[in-house]
């Protein structure tokens, strides 16, 4: 890449654009909070999205391929992407050399979905694409995108069962009516026929390279029979244990459930819900049964993640199942919390919260000795709107990703159920060791400052008046306010805010203050790093790497 | 005609303090919030219904509301409720609290429209909303006037001169443009466990005071009284440009001046000494109005007449106007609101006097 285009004169828009954005990408969520409505919520994240386009149209992309950006913010920037033409919208950083004809246009697309599928899971990226389908979006580069991710996944046999339905939908309008028609129509005369393997034409040969086997790292026989499966015109299909191990048990479960691993315990309750399975008279059709089915189920299948697991604590222990699950092997702390929150904060669950915590370390964190303030008001608790305990679940865990993070720590948590902040910095100062000061104050709170507004700020600035401190103190926000335009309510000018809904993004946005400071070398960095970004979407090299 | 002490009313509740025995005041530009909470044993939580889901509403005529409770519990009704209705009615709102039986209803002739021009009566709705509370002086004046419909309207048209929202007799419209606002500022207060009652103030002055029948109801009506009622008074505050006192800042540098100490010690004393000023300030002012007797005049107009219900009562003290439910001397519901146009200071001079005068012995040689 050459150097950047970015003029001087649109350096400080760039600049508060990128500030503003870095705070939504890693702080917005579609759902309504404690405080605003999920319409007010998803209209602050486009608006953002929409300023930022307009501004230079890598910017949203360059924010959703940052480590943390949340997955409603990342889909948000993918389909704006897709809505737009290829050259619609002004490259006002990226030489438009650069951008299209070297490819980093498509790598950045593909780092945001690498992203996006990394950091929330393959339903995410489905959702994204059905959300095309409702837009009525189907250009030929958000054709190839889809097809690409779709076909090139390394695990697609797995997921053409556990979402079958979603899949097909999006592959039909990606394709289109005709296309799947035509598309099924060949599968159907070299599959279903087998043994009599008739011969292809030239143009079906074609029309299946083109639309499959240019995105499918396999052999053509085995993509029409995934996609006869996909369609449900697989009737007279037949799959083998050795070729498709998992459509071969999902066969056998459409006649008997008993003793099946490998086939997802939803897909299994849908077989043995329908009135047309063999087994449904015997096993489903009385509340006894369901509940008894259910529970056989759950204690058989061997496919469900760890995560998933933990969140079912709760329906396991009341189907009555005993079925141990290793907590430590749970990556995702909301698990974790939400499990606690409901059924009690059991040593082992704080032993596996730890650890986690331990795990998401953040790898060469610039400060060392840092002081923490959690506040623990009422209002974290979030409410009837809001997922409960969300807020509260995210301050502790980034408070202990933090101290993992150190090498010395301090932690204070307000008292009472209004959050006095106040009080519990000045504590905080207290329990400085001198000699190991601080290098940085975290103060993890929604902003709502209840005795009074401003205190807080008010007792940071005299500190820093006072004792000539130039320490950094970041506020540290699980929510965003819809009526701040998305962002973190701040506490006062005499923080830095950050919007943390995983605190892997904490680094990110610290690196983001570099900003700050040297805006054009920060987005220098970001260009390059999506530049040499591992991604293709063609076949071989997967977008999934 | 009774009187009623305000402190004989509020007995039993306190408000909450941190643990160096401060009271807790929570602020927003000009307006603090004191809540109040009690012992267990008087809060009954148990004997009434929630009443935002187990009334419904009804009118067959301009002016009056009828509650029904399809619960088997009786339903104390909040002070000054509203219904907004997307019916093609007429919006209507209460002028004070009431009182339902179980399974019973209740109908309120001294009701008023809140909605000029529209027509039409609404029927099995609960869609309620409060009064916003710069309205409750205005209304609770009007109770017992069951002539006609337009209790309401001239407080409207206050309520938007004072926040500028051009209501006309619409009080829709002054939702319509803030209801964004007030829903944030939900977020503003914390609601305490055990809350049984909230004291606020503008400028220092006591203006609001309400005392609810049980802490579960307290939780029911929390977030209306706060975003409807109490928000109006934020709103007010913000058109006016009022803000907060930097009341740490005044008080550091004068602590600083007399104290040759490290910072860290001087904050928190500074701390500590704002904290313990914003509680003398507070408690002063809870004196004050706790030492107030009101005239309580019964009030009839659809209260039930059974035995065991609580009764009703209008208070009048000079500058403070209000309403209390009570039954064999246990106040379930107490609201009070000072009069707009009474100015404590003027007062606090006069009784000053009088104090003096009181204190002076008789002439003798």
């Amino acid at each position: 890449m050459e150097n950047l285009v970015l003029t001087q004169k649109s350096l400080p828009a760039v600049k508060q654009s990128l500030i503003d954005g870095l705070t939504i990408a890693s702080g917005s969520k579609s759902s309504a909070t404690y405080y605003h409505s999920r319409d007010e919520q998803m209209k602050a994240i486009h608006g953002q999205i929409d300023k930022l386009y307009k501004i230079s149209k890598e910017l949203p992309l360059i924010l959703a391929s940052q480590k943390g950006a949340t997955g409603q913010f990342v889909s948000e920037v993918l389909l704006n992407e897709f809505k737009q033409t290829l050259k619609g919208g002004a490259c006002n950083i990226v030489n438009p050399i650069d951008w299209y004809d070297n490819g980093i246009s498509d790598k950045a697309v593909l780092s945001a979905l690498n992203n996006l599928v990394n950091d929330n899971g393959l339903p995410y990226a489905l959702r994204l694409f059905v959300e095309m389908k409702n837009q009525k979006i189907n250009n030929e580069r958000s054709r190839k995108i889809v097809l690409g991710f779709l076909w090139g996944q390394p695990n697609i046999e797995f997921y053409a069962i556990k979402y079958r339905n979603k899949i097909a939908q999006i592959l039909k309008h990606v394709y289109g009516q005709k296309k799947t028609s035509i598309l099924l129509s060949i599968a159907n005369k070299q599959t279903v026929y087998n043994g009599a393997n008739l011969v292809a034409t030239e143009k079906e040969t074609k029309i299946v390279n083109e639309n499959i086997l240019k995105y499918f790292n396999g052999d053509a026989n085995k993509a029409f029979k995934l996609l006869l499966f996909l369609f449900k015109k697989d009737d007279d299909v037949r799959y083998f244990a050795d070729e498709f191990p998992l459509l071969a048990e999902y066969q056998k479960a459409k006649v008997n459930i008993v003793g099946i691993k490998s086939i997802p315990e939803e897909v299994l309750l849908g077989l043995i819900s329908s009135v047309k399975h063999p087994q449904y008279h015997s096993m489903w059709s009385t509340d006894i049964q369901k509940e008894t089915t259910k529970a056989l189920i759950r204690s058989t299948v061997e496919v469900t993640s760890v995560n998933q697991q933990v969140r079912q604590t709760k329906s396991t222990a009341k189907l009555g199942v005993e079925k141990h699950v290793d907590l430590e092997k749970a990556t995702d702390f909301m698990a974790l919390y939400k499990t606690g929150y409901e059924n009690g904060f059991s040593h082992e669950i704080l032993v596996a919260i730890g650890k986690l915590a331990e795990k998401k370390r953040i790898q060469g964190f610039f400060y060392q000795n840092i002081g923490i303030v959690v506040d623990d008001s009422m209002s974290m608790t979030g409410n009837k709107v809001e997922s409960k305990n969300t807020p509260r679940a995210i301050a502790d865990f980034t408070a202990k990703v933090l101290f993992a993070s150190v090498t010395n720590s301090v932690f204070v948590m307000t008292e009472g159920f209004a959050s006095d902040l106040a009080s519990s910095f000045i504590e905080l100062l207290k329990q400085e060791n001198p000699a190991k000061p601080y290098d940085a104050v975290f103060i993890i709170t929604d902003g709502y400052e209840n005795a009074y507004d401003g205190m807080t700020n008010e007792v940071i600035a005299i500190w820093r008046a006072e004792s000539g401190s130039v320490i950094p103190i970041f506020q540290i926000s699980p929510i965003t306010g819809a009526e701040v335009g998305g962002n973190v309510r701040a506490l006062g000018t005499g923080v830095v805010t950050m919007a943390i809904n995983n605190p892997v993004a904490i680094q990110t946005q610290i690196n983001a203050r570099l900003l700050e400071i040297d805006t054009k070398r920060w987005l220098e960095n970001q260009v390059h790093a999506l530049e040499a970004a591992p991604v293709k979407r063609t076949k071989k090299i997967s977008v999934n790497v | 005609m009774n009187t009623k002490n305000l402190s004989e009313m509020l007995k039993g509740c306190r408000p909450v303090k941190d643990k160096d025995g401060n009271i807790i005041v929570q602020s927003i530009l000009n307006m603090q919030v004191v809540c109040l909470t009690a012992d267990a044993e008087y809060s009954l939580d148990d004997r009434f219904a929630n009443p935002l889901t187990s009334l419904v509403s009804s009118n067959s005529s301009y002016g009056q509301i009828t509650f029904t409770n399809k619960e088997n519990k009786e339903v104390i009704l909040p002070v000054q409720m509203a219904i907004l209705t997307k019916q093609q009615a007429q919006n209507h709102g209460m002028v004070k609290a009431g009182y339902v039986e179980p399974k019973a209803n209740t109908t309120y002739h001294d009701a008023g429209c809140i909605q000029g021009g529209q027509t039409g009566y609404f029927n099995g709705t609960q869609e309620f909303r409060m009064i916003p509370v710069s309205m409750r002086e205005m209304l609770f004046d009007k109770i017992g006037e069951t002539s006609g419909y337009q209790n309401i309207y001239p407080a409207i048209q206050k309520l938007g001169e004072d926040t500028k929202s051009g209501t006309g007799n619409y009080l829709n419209i002054y939702f319509e443009k803030y209801d964004k606002k007030l829903d944030q500022f939900i977020a503003h207060f914390e609601r305490p466990k055990n809350l049984i009652g909230i004291i606020v103030l503008i400028d220092g002055e006591i203006v609001a005071i309400d005392k609810f029948p049980s802490f579960r109801y307290a939780e029911q009506v929390w977030d209306l009284m706060i975003r409807d009622c109490y928000g109006s008074l934020a709103i007010i505050s913000e058109l006016n440009h009022k803000s907060a006192v930097n009341e740490f800042s005044q008080t550091y540098e004068e602590l600083k001046k007399s104290n040759r100490t490290t910072i860290v010690d001087l904050l928190e004393k500074s701390l500590k000494k704002t904290k313990e000023r914003m509680t003398a300030n507070v408690n002063e002012r809870i004196q004050e109005v706790l030492d107030l007797t009101f005239d309580a005049t019964p009030d009839t107009e659809g209260q039930s007449t059974s035995i065991r219900a609580p009764k009703s009562f209008i208070l009048k003290a000079e500058g403070y106007i209000g309403q209390v439910l009570t039954e064999n001397e246990f106040n379930h519901l107490v609201s009070i609101i000072k009069r707009e146009r009474f100015n404590p200071n003027a007062f606090r001079e006069v009784n000053e006097l009088r104090n003096k005068a009181r204190r002076q012995k008789n002439f003798s040689l």
